[in-house]
């Protein structure tokens, strides 16, 4: 009784503790991630001319973006998030599938598994310009390997429509299979291993194990990294900027030109930050605020299913 | 009941070798891409380009003079470069794994109200897309005097919530009575965290220390931006100067890209018995 | 004295301007110029405007391209160059050939080094074979293009071998356009480019492509020149290094004109430019000291293949024995449409490249589509 008195005025005691292993961090995060995030999020109000300072003009970009038609960045926005979500939706069910077999296979230990497990971890390795430099010699309508191996003649990767989406998404799960399946590999491991035998004596094969076994203590990992990924993908814009400058006109509205795989996040940073088309940062942070809603939105949905599930 | 057993031992080989056989074919073709890139490094612009006819991935007449351009090349300092990026790297690795540890030590370890929504709500303000943040960065370190020094590349990246969250899971799956043991003894919060905890935590630090190199050593869109001299660029960054201004000369591109990432590799497999052994033991992710 | 000197030189030219840096370096012990090369539309012209008129930002020189001269002026990065030149004799106008290039709204901006120039490559040995006479005025016609075409076709090797191909379609939309007589704006400040020129330029290459005579998309148009499958391929003077690689006997001539007796090259001019800060006369007086002694030594830049503007240079014996100088041969006018939005011009004339040439819209919809992202860009920027 009172060795448990101690302990329980010990605790009571320090209850600032807790927050001083918080506060390094929340004070590095507030004061160099959240603080310039706010001030860009402001920044969408305002009309901001590089070099000066910003003007406050409320709603007015929202108010473009979301009902002028005449105004080329109505069409930006749309054409920008129907292609990031569609790009979403196709590149991350990959992402995890891929690894998450990957992973499966290489637990089991097979002759060379650790040799395999470094190439397939290797992609991860690389930057986007060692990746989008190896990979647009690999698609290369002239001298690509692609072509040249598979005997694909002059087959045009970066200006036939359904191609150029495919290639784009087999260079992002090439880039990104890496990471998401070292993360598996170490919570497979994690799986005891008299249970996997136990259910294989039962009789069970490969894919009952997977379903019935596997999956189920893969819930935390896939969710984190259905997250992380998400996120990613979100936000790409180099694959296909650099792939093919968004690809080849697909259909005009307005007199504006549609490209058939440019991201909202291409049209952001063309808006805002390019120095070509000049610097519209106010139009740029409202499309950006804008993405950021929804990202913040499936983020919001992902921990709600993460917290049920523990 | 032994015929039975040597049986199922030689279907389970059989089975392996065939395994080991599809993700062989799987490798090559993962492997492809940099490995085309290497040999293409090695060639002369000519060749390049005569590639559509003669189909040769490996050189005629192996030529090393993209990578004496590449290390040459004045403006780009390829040494000065690699440091800077040492320097960020290791800086921030450091600072990261300090901050993110502490941090998840006091989310799991602890119990205080608000804490799931304090965490939760952290996780999402991370998610914002951080190009809505470069302009005001700018200004912000350009006030701060940062702006074309190494600090200006650091900062932004090292309270990172995604880690603390990874770090967090691993610590569920590590059991408190340890904690409990040096607490009775007296021992202070700080003190438990680096002597007891941390030495369980190595796998999944190894695993952020990882990820987070590969992160700083090819970060790319800020570095551009906050740099403007060569000299103290890193090393992504600084290889776009390496193209000429329309492009044309990929096998110049390849090499700096080889080189950029030669320390990644080595780094990689200089740790990857670490980073296997973090995933072997089997204490990893869980729910 | 410290100068800080931001170029948009990287690649090659870097290279080439480095050492140069390095000799005048070595033969002004009291001056030390720190050259910086960075990428011109995504790094130099937004920073400039960012540093603008800080004096620990803002470098001492800077060497922009001529187009972007009216939108630095007006965001306050640069201010007119007289005072760095004054009192340097062989800096005054009449030693610059296009020197007003340079120039906007009434005032001097810069000092030129060169005019990258769009030009194509031919290959002499083809040429000596199919119509040895189109070179002999030293000016390629369409007209003279659509012939070798027909000739190569009579030949039946029109498949394996093209009259022309491009490698690089911005320059190439632009040459046809600015020899059709196509520009952005009239006074500088205002946007005035003709739809139908622009039409007729993309047309051009569109029409090449239907009779057979063009290359087919995203080729390597420069591999196809290094093959022998093409006769002519267009570039600038910056690829001269790269064309050298191939052990072709080759001729480089201005790009492909309209009217002989009218020869325009596309070009644009790099040019010295005062970025806006303050400058103490010590610092004014090292400043003019580089561009004055890099004038008078512009042969070292010429050897790299740059067509210079310094007349003492360009007009030497020296001069004409190099490659380029085929390109002046000619009366030759050098020019590029110059405009306060001509980034935003030049930049959807990029985005949009070939793509009604190959089918991805019609013409009409292409000059509709970029003129109205271009209206649309620069009404965002007002």
């Amino acid at each position: 009784m009172q060795e448990m008195k101690k302990k329980n005025r010990k605790r009571m005691r320090h209850w600032y503790v807790p927050f001083l292993f918080l506060l390094p961090h929340l004070i590095v995060f507030v004061c160099f991630n959240l603080f310039p995030s706010l001030a860009g999020i402001y920044a969408a109000f305002t009309k901001w001319d590089l070099g000066k300072a910003p003007q406050w003009i409320g709603l007015e970009n929202l108010k473009t973006i979301f009902t002028d038609q005449s105004s080329l960045f109505y069409w930006e926005l749309r054409w920008g998030l129907r292609n990031t979500c569609l790009f979403v939706l196709i590149a991350v069910p990959f992402r995890i599938i891929v690894p998450l077999l990957l992973a499966a296979a290489l637990n089991s230990k097979c002759p060379g598994y650790k040799l395999y497990q470094t190439i397939f971890y290797l992609p991860a390795l690389l930057s986007l310009s060692v990746v989008m430099g190896a990979w647009n010699y690999m698609f290369n309508t002239n001298y690509g390997i692609i072509n040249n191996f598979l005997g694909l003649g002059n087959l045009s990767w970066t200006k036939t429509v359904p191609l150029n989406w495919a290639a784009i998404i087999i260079i992002t799960v090439w880039w990104g299979t890496g990471s998401n399946m070292v993360i598996y590999q170490a919570a497979l491991a994690g799986i005891p291993a008299d249970i996997l035998e136990a259910s294989r004596v039962d009789g069970a094969n490969c894919v009952q194990r997977f379903f019935r076994i596997v999956l189920p203590a893969m819930k935390y990992p896939i969710s984190y990294t259905l997250a992380m990924s998400m996120i990613a993908e979100f936000n790409v814009w180099g694959q296909p900027g650099m792939f093919n400058k968004g690809g080849p006109v697909v259909e005009i509205v307005n007199g504006f030109a549609r490209n058939s795989n440019m991201m909202l996040m291409q049209y952001i940073r063309d808006a805002g930050f390019q120095g070509a088309y000049g610097s519209n940062p106010g139009i740029a942070s409202a499309m950006a605020l804008i993405l950021g809603c929804i990202m913040v939105v499936v983020s919001l949905i992902q921990v709600h299913l993460m917290q049920k599930n523990s | 009941m032994e015929k039975r057993r040597t049986k199922m031992l030689q279907k389970r080989n059989l089975s392996a070798w065939l395994l080991s056989m599809v993700l062989a074919v799987i490798a090559v073709c993962w492997i492809m891409p940099v490995v085309a890139g290497a040999f293409t490094s090695f060639k002369s612009n000519l060749e390049v380009k005569m590639f559509a006819r003669d189909l040769n991935l490996i050189p005629h007449n192996w030529t090393l003079e993209n990578y004496e351009y590449v290390v040459n090349y004045p403006t780009l300092s390829i040494y000065k470069a690699m440091g800077n990026t040492v320097i960020v790297c290791i800086v921030s690795i450091v600072l990261t794994l300090l901050l993110c540890t502490m941090s998840a030590y006091g989310f799991e370890r602890f119990e205080f109200k608000g804490k799931e929504t304090l965490f939760w709500t952290l996780f999402t303000l991370s998610s914002i897309p951080n190009v809505v943040a470069l302009v005001p960065q700018y200004t912000f370190y350009t006030w701060l005097g940062w702006i074309d020094r190494l600090p200006s590349i650091i900062a932004p990246t090292v309270a990172d919530v995604f880690y603390i969250f990874l770090i967090r899971n691993f610590m569920k799956g590590i059991p408190k009575e340890l904690e409990e043991a040096a607490r009775i003894d007296g021992a202070g919060e700080l003190k438990i965290l680096a002597l007891v905890e941390a030495p369980l935590l190595k796998p999944v630090l190894t695993i952020v220390g990882i990820f987070k190199f590969s992160g700083a050593w090819n970060d790319f869109l800020w570095p551009s931006i906050a740099i403007t001299t060569p000299t103290h660029s890193t090393i992504t960054p600084a290889i776009r100067l390496l193209n000429d201004s329309y492009g044309g000369m990929p096998e110049r591109l390849l090499a700096g890209c080889m080189l950029a990432m030669l320390p990644t590799l080595v780094v990689y497999l200089v740790f990857r018995k670490q980073f296997l052994k973090g995933l072997d033991v089997g204490s990893g992710v869980k729910g | 004295m410290e100068v800080n000197f931001w170029s948009l030189f990287t690649g090659d030219d870097g290279v080439t301007m480095d050492a140069i840096v390095k000799q005048f370096n070595d033969e002004h012990p009291d001056i030390k110029v720190t050259h910086i090369a960075m990428e011109a539309t995504s790094d130099l012209y937004v920073k400039l405007p960012m540093v603008a008129g800080d004096d620990n930002q803002a470098p001492d020189l800077a060497v922009t391209h001529n187009n972007y001269i009216p939108y630095l002026a007006e965001k306050g990065a640069i201010q007119p160059i007289d005072p760095l030149v004054e009192g340097f004799d062989n800096l005054t106008r009449d030693h610059f050939n296009s020197v007003d290039m340079a120039d906007y709204d009434g005032k001097r901006y810069g000092v030129i080094l060169d005019f990258p120039s769009a030009v194509v490559y031919g290959n002499k040995a083809l040429i000596e074979q199919y119509y040895p006479e189109m070179i002999e005025d030293y000016v390629v016609t369409w007209d003279e293009i659509y012939e070798l075409g027909d000739r190569l076709a009579a030949d039946n090797v029109i498949d394996q071998i093209k009259p022309l191909v491009g490698s690089f379609a911005r320059n190439d939309v632009l040459q046809t356009f600015v020899t059709q007589g196509g520009t952005y704006s009239e006074d500088g400040k205002t946007l005035a480019l003709d739809k139908e020129i622009l039409k007729k330029a993309q047309g051009e290459w569109k029409n090449l492509y239907d009779k057979g005579y063009f290359m087919e998309e995203d080729s390597d148009a420069m591999g196809m020149f290094a093959m022998g499958e093409s006769v002519f391929v267009t570039g600038g003077t910056w690829n001269l290094n790269m064309v050298n690689t191939y052990g072709l006997d080759y001729i480089m001539l201005p790009c492909v004109q309209y009217d002989t007796n009218n020869v325009i090259t596309y070009a644009a001019a790099h040019t010295f430019v005062m970025p806006q800060r303050n400058y103490t006369d010590e610092k004014k007086q090292a400043v003019g000291e580089f561009i004055s002694w890099f004038e008078d030594h512009a042969m070292l830049w010429a050897e790299a293949g740059s067509i210079v503007a310094y007349k003492e240079v360009a007009e030497s014996e020296a001069f004409a024995n190099l490659p380029q100088a085929m390109v002046d041969k000619v009366d030759t006018r050098h020019w590029c449409p110059t405009f306060l939005y001509s980034s935003v011009c030049d930049a959807t004339i990029s985005s949009f490249g070939f793509q009604s040439v190959y089918g991805h819209m019609t013409l009409d919809e292409y000059a509709d589509a970029v003129m109205s992202k271009i209206e649309a860009e620069i009404e965002a920027q007002k």
